[in-house]
């Protein structure tokens, strides 16, 4: 009998143990974010339709070098997220907060960037009214920032967390946060070709 | 990172014709986006459903801005 069911079935380690990282809450979360920005994308490109002249006019006005670099700033504390999570699976928690805390230096000198960005469109007279491409333009890059300042924080708490990290703790909440990070950077990906590159 | 550096510095040339780099660029995204969702997110080793869930997210948002910009 038991060998009957050994050979009808395949043995278990070579199935793939699917796993969903963190909590699903967290996930269901950031879906119903990232559609609400997917109908934001939509709409920005339908309005730029409309005026072609005005939104190429302004998005020569941004600054293409500051873009660039906050991208390449949040790819890279994504990557350093990965490592730091790695670090806590492979039992290497000491290498954990250093990943953590680069991560999160990534962060908030993203914050610097776009206060430096922001600064300059104020000082040459543009704001959120200037035009109907600066609206989307504050609005969508405003409530990205929201979402880099809550990733800091958050970034801020596994680092803290991570110091007293022992190998075979439990990483769900380490996961939760990451992936929350990750959306933040896969929002920018798409928000800074639209805004900055689409020509 | 080079997609990033190819689409911020490489296609924004005004040598490069405005659609073929406005598509390349769109293209380049979305190829950035699901490869965060799949690796750094660990979709791969998620449930299928799960895994749906980012392809249709990544290629309606991708289709619906090309389409758009073509139209």
């Amino acid at each position: 009998m038991s060998t009957d069911s050994a050979t009808s079935s395949p043995p278990l380690t070579n199935k793939i143990k699917r796993h969903l990282p963190g909590v699903e809450g967290v996930w269901a979360f950031i879906f119903a974010d990232m559609v609400v920005f997917a109908v934001m994308f939509g709409s920005f490109m339908y309005d730029r339709s409309q005026n072609l002249a005005l939104f190429e006019k302004s998005r020569q006005a941004l600054n293409l070098d500051l873009g660039g670099i906050n991208t390449l700033l949040l790819l890279t504390s994504s990557m350093l997220v990965v490592l730091a999570l790695n670090a806590l699976k492979l039992a290497k928690p000491r290498l954990a907060p250093i990943f953590f805390a680069l991560a999160l230096t990534c962060g908030l000198t993203f914050i610097v960037l776009k206060a430096i960005e922001y600064n300059q469109k104020f000082d040459a007279g543009i704001s959120i009214l200037s035009n109907d491409f600066f609206m989307y333009y504050f609005v969508m890059t405003g409530m990205h920032l929201g979402h880099v300042v809550v990733g800091n924080a958050i970034l801020a708490v596994l680092l803290y967390k991570s110091r007293s990290a022992k190998a075979g703790d439990s990483i769900t909440a380490y996961e939760s946060g990451a992936t929350y990070w990750h959306m933040v950077d896969l929002l920018w990906i798409c928000l800074f070709p639209l805004l900055y590159l689409v020509r | 990172m080079l997609g990033t550096a190819t689409s911020t510095w490489g296609f924004t040339l005004s040598s490069v014709n405005p659609i073929t780099s406005t598509i390349s660029v769109m293209l380049i995204s979305a190829v950035k986006a699901a490869l965060v969702m799949f690796f750094f997110m660990e979709l791969r080793h998620a449930p299928k459903a799960w895994q749906l869930a980012a392809t249709i997210w990544v290629a309606i948002t991708c289709a619906v801005v090309i389409s758009i910009y073509l139209l």
